[in-house]
């Protein structure tokens, strides 16, 4: 008993070493190659958030002008809060250390529901590996830490502790479907949640009231559906062929009738939307320890097949991971968006409207401090439909509608924008200058009417 | 039948079949397409430098291309001690007839009747689609498809130690030369299902095989198209082929085509041993029952049709590939069906007439089979690419500089990389090229347009200066020579059965 308790506490360290190891590589690739500057365009938009959000309450995003809708996020005031203790790199540490946290919670919640200590890291281990694990806890976003609210307050409640009365019911600032997925995981661990149930269906309910959240939602197509939910096939946001392989094949061994309700119930929520994929977490790693115990385990007729068999696996989930790891590591702002942002941000006056792709808007507000046009949350009801006219025109007149009636300063070109190119009419312009140009991004600004 | 009278017979269709496919192949000294001379270029190039060019400074004038080499390996070292182009087309010629051989056992195992076996494998050898698709050009299913259905074969013996270790080499085999293999492999999860629904006993073996091969094969093609993966997503499935060429390489099924491709008699027959194996009546008479090792024979190859069937249904594999294997595991199937024929026609008053019906299925099969086989033949041929063209596009390195771009139409972009070794602004290769359907577009605008002012932005775009018309062109736009051609910005440097263009505004 002695040695088994010593067995589990060992493996928990060696689990948060392993962890803090994985977590780490791209917030220290970011801070040695990238001047410490986080990756991926949405987390500007927190970054930029967590400055303002001590200023005042405001219901629309006050740096777009085409009007933008803003609920208050409780991950902004946290990396807000982050931002006064570390500073700029807040957005880099603070995904890391949510992501140890939450991890072990994970870790610990798993660990309780499988009998030997090697088989826990070997479920921690497949918890590490799962690109999505490592693409939340890398990206400074709310989905992180809804993970970590969601885990933080299934190991409290499964505790009896009290904190789980705080920390569930702050899932309620996000979308409904949260709050029924953590219902859902009370009701497996069969600890008759119904307060807090009742509790967390009223609050989720009240605030999406508040949050004028509509519920519709489009089913992708199969094949659109299977690349956002696979990394292998490109998705950020996805899981690994051979974790899911394995975790199919360890499902196949165990007989258990809640986790395939609790299964289906995930699946059904992937055709909502594929983000809900990280509820599927904790269920790939505890299936996939079980999947990879039963294949060393099986008596194979192919015996010599077996071992390849295995290695073949392993190779693949560590495939992913590492491809994960590298691409996250190498995303967008690169070091020539960073150097063109922060040049226009230098060289920018005040109170001056920027217009870029919606993808880059997060990007461009952040680091210039001036209004874009729209960004990324801008509904696409109030994008102005002129906007591709500043690419595709062939009429001047639709050229300048946009310009003009939006009083637009400067126009920001990405390289990566499709159709990256201005109309033949503007180029020819003299008030119409390229101020700023290197191999990733080009700025032009509008000197008057045109 | 005896087995040394089946095999000189045997023997003998395959040097009917050699020589029939070294006629059409020889009628003219070039490829009846032009994907085969990117193959040729890596082959080249791997007996210069030893290692494939997967840097291609030529197609769309310098692009990074992964594929799998082994294909251009193994030719490389057939060719290595002198090669010329009569090697490299009978090599593959002799490649695909060795099909017949590896049928001809597929059917004796699956009917243990050798006259059977025999009349299927000179089915085979002279199905439409598979001969003329393999009969003059240089591509990896000259090779992979006779590997795949050795690997079947092999698979049916699956319990002796040593035909596994053949069929696990088999399939690496086959992994590294075409990702055809996947529909193999999904095939045979078909089989696994099929076998489930059916309840029919399952071997340890074949289901470890076949997990075994699923993860190889996913494992490596994940490796070596990380990067398309990432770039294309799921789309990589149809190659990045640009949405206006799409209906070039996916058809639509329809049962006409079929018959012209498949032939009419390996259609009936593999259709009618589908529905009898699928949907026989267990209750009948014990001599009509199928037995379970028959099931078991037929369930892989009708898990590789139907799975087959379903990727052509969704335009998901390419039509040609797609209708190859399914031509060839119906005339399998087709195989199975002439045995129950044989032998309803045993328990009948007619046995007597047993070669007659025979020799009238195969007049049948003849007459099918042999016009769409001929005419589809001659036309490939025709669409080889012609000695005048050849000997222009060899003058151009004289002509032009090592720097030079060509535009021109896709279908002529690997012609002039290979014969003229110059920079191209298209081919007919699109896999990691981004802005693949933009050029498509551009290219045919540069045909089309009235305007030297867009015709130079184009040129300008891709930095390319000569604009090569060959007689595909000409056809395909029904022009003689270019609309804005006016000796100003575009000078008319040669002209003759094709025209090149210098463009000198900038």
């Amino acid at each position: 008993m002695k040695a088994l308790v010593r067995e589990q506490h060992l493996s928990k360290i060696f689990f948060l070493a392993l962890a803090a190891l994985v977590l780490c590589i791209v917030p220290l690739y970011r801070y040695f190659f990238y001047d410490g500057y986080a990756s991926q365009e949405n987390t500007y938009f927190h970054m930029r958030m967590s400055e303002t959000i001590f200023s005042g309450i405001f219901s629309a995003d006050p740096a777009v002008v085409m009007e933008t809708s803003y609920f208050f996020d409780p991950f902004d005031a946290l990396l807000g809060i982050s931002r006064f203790f570390i500073g700029t790199h807040a957005a880099l540490l603070l995904p890391f250390i949510l992501g140890i946290i939450t991890l072990f919670f994970v870790y610990l919640t798993i660990a309780e529901y499988i009998p030997s200590a090697k088989q826990q890291l070997i479920a921690g281990i497949f918890l590490l590996s799962c690109p999505l694990t490592i693409t939340l806890f890398t990206h400074a976003t709310s989905y992180g830490f809804i993970a970590f609210l969601m885990s933080a307050g299934i190991y409290f409640y499964n505790r009896k502790t009290w904190l789980a009365y705080i920390i569930l019911p702050l899932l309620c600032f996000y979308s409904l479907y949260h709050s029924i997925v953590a219902i859902l995981f009370l009701l497996l661990l069969k600890k008759k949640p119904f307060a807090l149930s009742v509790c967390l269906v009223i609050l989720a309910g009240i605030f999406s009231f508040l949050r004028h959240d509509s519920f519709q939602f489009q089913i992708p197509s199969l094949l659109i559906l299977i690349q956002q939910l696979f990394s292998d096939f490109g998705s950020s946001f996805g899981l690994s062929i051979f974790g899911i392989l394995l975790a199919c094949f360890g499902l196949s061994t165990i007989q258990k009738k809640e986790l395939w309700i609790v299964l289906c119930i995930s699946i059904l929520f992937i055709f909502v939307s594929p983000l809900y994929a990280i509820y599927f977490i904790p269920l790939l790693a505890y299936s996939a320890s079980y999947g990879f115990f039963s294949l060393l385990e099986r008596q194979w007729s192919l015996s010599h097949l077996q071992n390849i068999a295995v290695l073949l696996l392993i190779l693949g989930i560590l495939f992913s991971a590492t491809s994960m790891i590298s691409r996250i590591a190498q995303e967008n702002p690169t070091p020539l968006h960073i150097q063109g942002l922060v040049w226009l941000g230098k060289n920018i006056e005040d109170k001056t409207i920027i217009l870029t792709d919606k993808q880059y808007g997060f990007m461009a507000e952040y680091f210039t401090h001036q209004q874009v046009l729209f960004d990324k949350n801008t509904p696409v009801t109030n994008i102005p439909l002129e906007t591709s006219f500043i690419f595709y025109a062939k009429n001047p007149e639709q050229t300048t509608t946009l310009l003009d009636r939006y009083h637009i300063d400067y126009i920001i070109i990405f390289s990566e924008t499709p159709h990256a190119q201005l109309s033949n009419y503007l180029l020819t312009k003299e008030n119409f200058k390229k101020i700023f140009e290197n191999s990733e991004i080009t700025i032009w600004k509008i000197e008057g009417p045109l | 039948m005896r087995k040394e009278q089946a095999y000189i017979l045997l023997a003998c269709l395959l040097v009917i079949t050699l020589a029939v496919r070294f006629y059409f192949a020889f009628s003219t000294p070039y490829y009846s397409d032009d994907e085969s001379y990117f193959h040729l270029r890596q082959i080249e190039t791997i007996r210069e430098h030893w290692i494939p060019q997967f840097y291609d400074p030529l197609s769309f004038s310098g692009r990074l291309y992964l594929f799998s080499p082994f294909f251009h390996y193994i030719f490389s070292f057939i060719t290595l001690f002198g090669s010329s182009w009569y090697v490299l087309k009978i090599i593959p010629n002799i490649f695909a007839t060795s099909l017949i051989i590896i049928i001809y056992f597929l059917i004796e195992e699956i009917t243990k009747n050798r006259g059977i076996a025999l009349f299927s494998a000179c089915i085979a050898a002279f199905t439409p689609i598979y001969f003329v698709e393999t009969v003059n050009t240089l591509s990896p299913h000259c090779l992979a498809i006779p590997l795949t259905f050795l690997f079947l074969l092999c698979f049916y013996k699956l319990r002796e130690p040593h035909y596994a270790l053949y069929s696990g080499i088999l399939l690496c085999f086959l992994v590294l030369l075409e990702s055809s293999t996947l529909l193999l492999l999904v095939g045979l999860l078909g089989y696994i299902f099929l076998e489930k629904i059916f309840e029919l006993p399952q071997r340890k073996e074949e289901k470890e095989f076949i997990f075994f091969g699923v993860l190889l094969a996913s494992w490596f093609y994940l490796l070596l198209y990380k990067r398309p993966l990432l770039e294309h997503g799921i789309y990589i499935l149809w190659q990045n082929i640009p949405p206006q060429l799409v209906d070039k390489y996916y058809y639509n099924l329809t049962i006409t085509s079929s018959i012209y491709h498949i032939g009419l008699i390996p259609l009936f027959f593999g259709l009618m041993v589908m529905y009898y194996i699928l949907f026989n009546n267990p209750f009948k008479r014990s001599e009509e029952q199928i037995s379970i090792e028959e099931r078991k024979k037929i369930f892989p190859i009708i898990g590789i049709i139907a799975t087959t069937t379903i990727l052509l249904w969704f335009k998901i594999i390419e039509w040609t590939t797609g209708m190859i294997y399914l031509s060839l595991l119906l005339v399998i199937l087709s195989g199975y069906g002439y045995m129950l024929l044989y032998n309803y026609i045993l328990r009948t008053k007619i046995r007597s007439w047993n070669t007659g019906i025979f020799f009238l299925v195969f007049i049948i099969f003849a007459l099918s089979s042999s016009i769409p086989l001929i005419t589809y033949s001659t036309v490939r041929i025709e669409q080889s690419i012609t000695p005048k063209e050849v000997a222009f596009l060899r003058f151009l390195p004289e002509i032009t500089s090592e720097k030079d771009v060509i535009l021109s139409l896709v279908d002529d972009g690997n012609y002039i990389e290979y014969f003229g070794n110059r920079k191209t602004v298209a081919d007919s290769n699109f896999f990691q090229i981004r802005d693949a359907s933009q050029r498509l577009q551009d290219i045919n605008t540069l045909f089309t347009t009235h305007s030297k002012i867009v015709a130079t932005r184009i040129m300008n775009k891709y930095h390319a200066k000569y604009i090569y018309v060959s007689a595909t062109a000409k056809k395909l736009y029904g022009i003689e020579y270019l609309p804005y051609d006016d000796n100003h910005c575009f000078k008319l440097l040669y002209t003759g059965e094709v025209r090149l263009y210098e463009s000198t505004c900038s």
